[in-house]
């Protein structure tokens, strides 16, 4: 597939996860003036805020205008104070990128040497059984015991460190579930056969193996931003990075459908840049890709 | 493998013993029993007066639970904004006693009531000199212009019911504001005493719901928004503009801590100085915490109390036999003992406990399961299963909810709890699709209940659907009735109807206990409010 097929399917697959969001969004149960206006609003004040709001004309229309807007890359206008989604996502982008970057960074810093040590001595079914009871570790609970330990609070290196290795639970078995399986479908291949026949040492055909399997691994990463996503609450609010999950939370609580629009299309387009990184990236990685692009 | 083996029980070890440390209260290393926090129990009265001698200057750093969208409390509706902002960031036209509700002044120095029937009017004389944080001085075209505001019904201004009464608006000069009351108006100086003035000069022709000047208000109280970074902190600090004595503290840190314990835990590492509200099982625990040995626990009965809510639109729930009987199946001692750790008044009706309004002669709901039991075999049509709508995330209601789901279950009734968030809630409520809920009410001073329980206010907030002709006619006498005498005995008759027909089941007014770091003081703690403005710095703390 051309790079410019690539990036057309990328912006196709943005498209349909816009629409989808939309309708799920604006159909889901819950009134944004009502949550605006609480207990004591009248229904006169809600009506009034509806039309503020523009949540009066047909959905399809209501979806055509957004659509456009975001062609120019208008996310709109929050229901809650008014500021533009935009710069409120922008505002809040960095310490969740910061702290979803650092926990990668953790789970791959701890997950491939431990499947690298399994690889050399041939599998460790213990080992294996460990490694996903970790996913048993609830975050929250984790996080509070490392405040409690002494973790710095609020927007600092530190936090989102502590913040980070909160995380883990979520994606380090799923990391290393995926490193381990990779490396073994490499040490069983023809590549890694024939290294053992020469007599190579163990060392180098496990690295000629992590070699053959670097695109897969590659790819393993970037499907691992929406779980990070998605776990940030958990651990924002603890530690208190201003982040994109708090953002989220917030715009859920009081059906601010700017707002968690606006994260759904820069979550999905994140994810979607990503993968289409790897993609793109794919034939460096891999010649017989590259030759098969030219072919 | 035996090293691999070893490292992976270090680290589930490691995980486990954080989440004891953390099950028991998070109290981090170090806690010991022995002399900790003073307990500061703050009366209806109040709170018994700070002695110490107050130093100038200091910051102070409040945890604050839930960062506003915005700080005009006209649009913005959380307890919060009103907090941060009434008598701190801006200003009112009078203030209102938390604890006896008289009537002050403060911007107007005076008022006075004139003429009769149809014609009176009642005039305000503003202070001199007043100014607003951008220098730009505060008049009577101020507070008409705020006045207007609040009463239109597009806005949803939380005190528009209570500016009903009021006819014209004018200001004749600067100092001076008329307004004209055609009818009588009981609740209009309480609602002024809550209503904060916005500057015309920056609002006019501006829709406040969007305005950036409610992430940066400038109002004319003795602290002024410094700074705001989103979802950390806002920052006040002393204006010296403001007309009165200047606040004591150089600034206040407002630092948003969502999750509670989180707070609790840096409270005690000294990175907070005052909690507003401790988790579940922290004031007993800091009582015994040596290292917040001069800390002062204040712990005060908020104006806030939990209600089971009938829907009497229900056949099986229309009648008031019915609804007395399921309101006797709330173990009550057991719900304060679960919830609130044993610290909570029992409250038997919709008024603040102590004042005039309140009936102390009828008694809180009796948990009396078997009389309960034999009145509902007698109920018809009688109530075979209910669905109980839960508040997502508020711990008590859900605590209630299971309690009452055994009792019912043992007379026969089954309960299903359905939990939904708070908006939700609100708009099953509005449409009356719900048999029982669960909610938490604060009260004004001087409360007024006909939005509540009034039959023209079904649709709005008398969710439960209640209709009686004998309530309804006095919460009608009360809105017209300005002798405050006669109208606490309205109230007491009110609260007595009520009782008898029980649309709601009162329950409690829990306790709050409010904690301030050693070398701090003067924190006034109410439901309107921490009084920042009179917290100091205490004389020689370091």
């Amino acid at each position: 597939m051309s790079r410019l097929r690539r990036t057309g399917v990328a912006l196709l697959t943005l498209l349909v996860v816009a629409v989808i969001a939309f309708f799920v969004v604006e159909l889901a149960p819950g009134d944004p003036a009502s949550a605006a206006l609480g207990t004591h609003g009248t229904e006169a004040a809600r009506e009034a805020l509806r039309d503020a709001l523009g949540l009066r004309g047909g959905i399809v229309a209501r979806l055509g205008g957004w659509l456009a807007a975001l062609c120019r890359l208008d996310l709109g206008r929050s229901f809650v104070d008014g500021r533009a989604v935009r710069d409120k996502i922008l505002e809040r982008l960095p310490p969740t990128l910061a702290l979803a970057v650092l926990a990668l960074l953790l789970a791959w810093g701890v997950a491939l040497p431990i499947a690298l040590w399994r690889a050399r001595r041939g599998g460790a079914d213990k080992l294996d059984l460990a490694m996903s009871l970790v996913y048993a570790v609830p975050v929250p609970a984790l996080a509070l015991a490392l405040l409690a330990a002494g973790a710095p609070y609020g927007p600092s290196f530190g936090a989102e460190l502590a913040a980070a290795a909160c995380l883990l639970p979520l994606i380090l078995p799923r990391v290393y579930a995926h490193v381990a399986a990779a490396l073994d479908e490499a040490l069983r291949g023809d590549d890694a056969r024939t290294l053992r026949a020469v007599g190579a040492p163990r060392a180098r055909v496990v690295r000629v193996a992590l070699r053959v399997q670097a695109l897969r691994l590659l790819t393993i990463v970037s499907v691992q931003l929406p779980a990070l996503l998605s776990g940030a609450v958990l651990v924002e609010a603890v530690f208190g990075l201003p982040g994109l999950g708090l953002l989220a939370f917030d715009a859920l609580a009081v059906r601010d459908h700017p707002v968690q629009l606006g994260l759904v299309v820069v979550g999905a387009a994140l994810t979607i840049a990503c993968t289409l990184a790897v993609d793109l990236a794919a034939p460096l990685l891999d010649p017989r890709l590259r030759d098969g692009a030219r072919g | 493998m035996r090293l691999a083996r070893t490292a992976a029980v270090a680290w589930l070890l490691g995980i486990v013993a954080g989440l004891g440390a953390c099950a028991r209260g998070c109290g981090g290393p170090g806690s010991r029993a022995g002399a900790g926090a003073t307990v500061v129990t703050c009366g209806p009265a109040g709170c018994p007066a700070d002695e110490r001698k107050p130093a100038p200057g200091g910051v102070l750093r409040v945890h604050v639970e839930a960062e506003p969208a915005g700080l005009c409390d006209l649009v913005n509706h959380e307890a919060w904004v009103r907090w941060i902002v009434e008598n701190q960031v801006m200003d009112t036209l009078l203030e209102q006693s938390p604890r006896t509700g008289a009537i002050g002044p403060r911007l107007a120095e005076r008022w006075e009531l004139a003429g009769t029937g149809a014609s009176r009017t009642l005039t305000f004389h503003l202070r001199d000199g007043v100014r607003f944080h951008d220098g730009h001085p505060l008049g009577a075209s101020d507070v008409a212009f705020t006045l207007e505001r609040a009463r239109d019904p597009k806005l949803g201004a939380d005190q528009k019911s209570d500016l009903d009464p009021v006819g014209r608006i004018s200001a004749p000069d600067e100092r001076t504001l008329v307004l004209a009351l055609p009818g009588p108006a009981p609740f209009l100086l309480q609602a002024l005493a809550h209503l904060a003035i916005y500057p015309r000069h920056l609002l006019e022709g501006v829709d406040l719901r969007t305005a950036p000047f409610c992430r940066a208000p400038i109002g004319s109280g003795p602290f002024r928004v410094a700074a705001w970074r989103s979802g950390v902190s806002i920052t006040l600090e002393r204006a010296p503009t403001f007309w009165g004595p200047p606040a004591p503290l150089d600034r206040v840190e407002l630092v948003v801590v969502r999750d509670r314990q989180a707070a609790w835990l840096l409270y005690q590492r000294g990175e907070l100085d005052l909690m507003t509200r401790l988790p579940a099982g922290a004031a007993a625990a800091a009582e015994r915490d040596p290292r917040l040995a001069g800390h002062r626990l204040y712990r005060h009965t908020p104006r806030a109390f939990f209600f089971v809510l009938w829907n009497t639109r229900r056949p099986e729930l229309a009648a008031p036999a019915t609804r007395a009987a399921l309101g006797h199946l709330v173990d009550l001692p057991r719900f304060i003992e679960v919830a609130f750790e044993g610290h909570a008044r029992p409250q038997s009706g919709p008024f603040v406990a102590g004042t005039p309004a309140y009936d102390e002669g009828i008694a809180p709901l009796a948990y009396e399961p078997d009389a309960a039991r034999a009145a509902l075999a007698l109920a018809s049509p009688r109530p075979r299963a209910l669905t109980f709508l839960a508040t997502a995330g508020s711990a008590s209601v859900e605590q209630l909810a299971t309690l009452l789901e055994e009792d019912l279950r043992k007379a026969g009734v089954t309960l299903t709890i359905e939990k939904l968030d708070f908006s939700r809630v609100l708009d099953r409520l509005r449409k009356h699709d719900f048999d029982v809920t669960a909610l938490q009410l604060t009260l004004a001073l001087e409360q007024d209940n006909w939005g509540l329980f009034h039959s023209r206010a079904i649709g709005e907030q008398n969710w439960g659907g209640f209709a009686d002709p004998e309530v309804d006619a006095l919460l009608d006498r009360i809105r017209t009735t300005d002798d405050a005498d006669a109208r606490h005995a309205l109230d007491r008759a009110v609260h007595r109807a009520l009782h008898e027909h029980g649309p709601m089941s009162f329950l409690v007014a829990p306790e709050v206990d409010t904690a301030l770091a050693a070398g701090f003081g003067g924190v006034t703690p109410s439901s309107d409010g921490l009084g920042l403005a009179h917290v100091f710095r205490v004389d020689g703390a370091p």
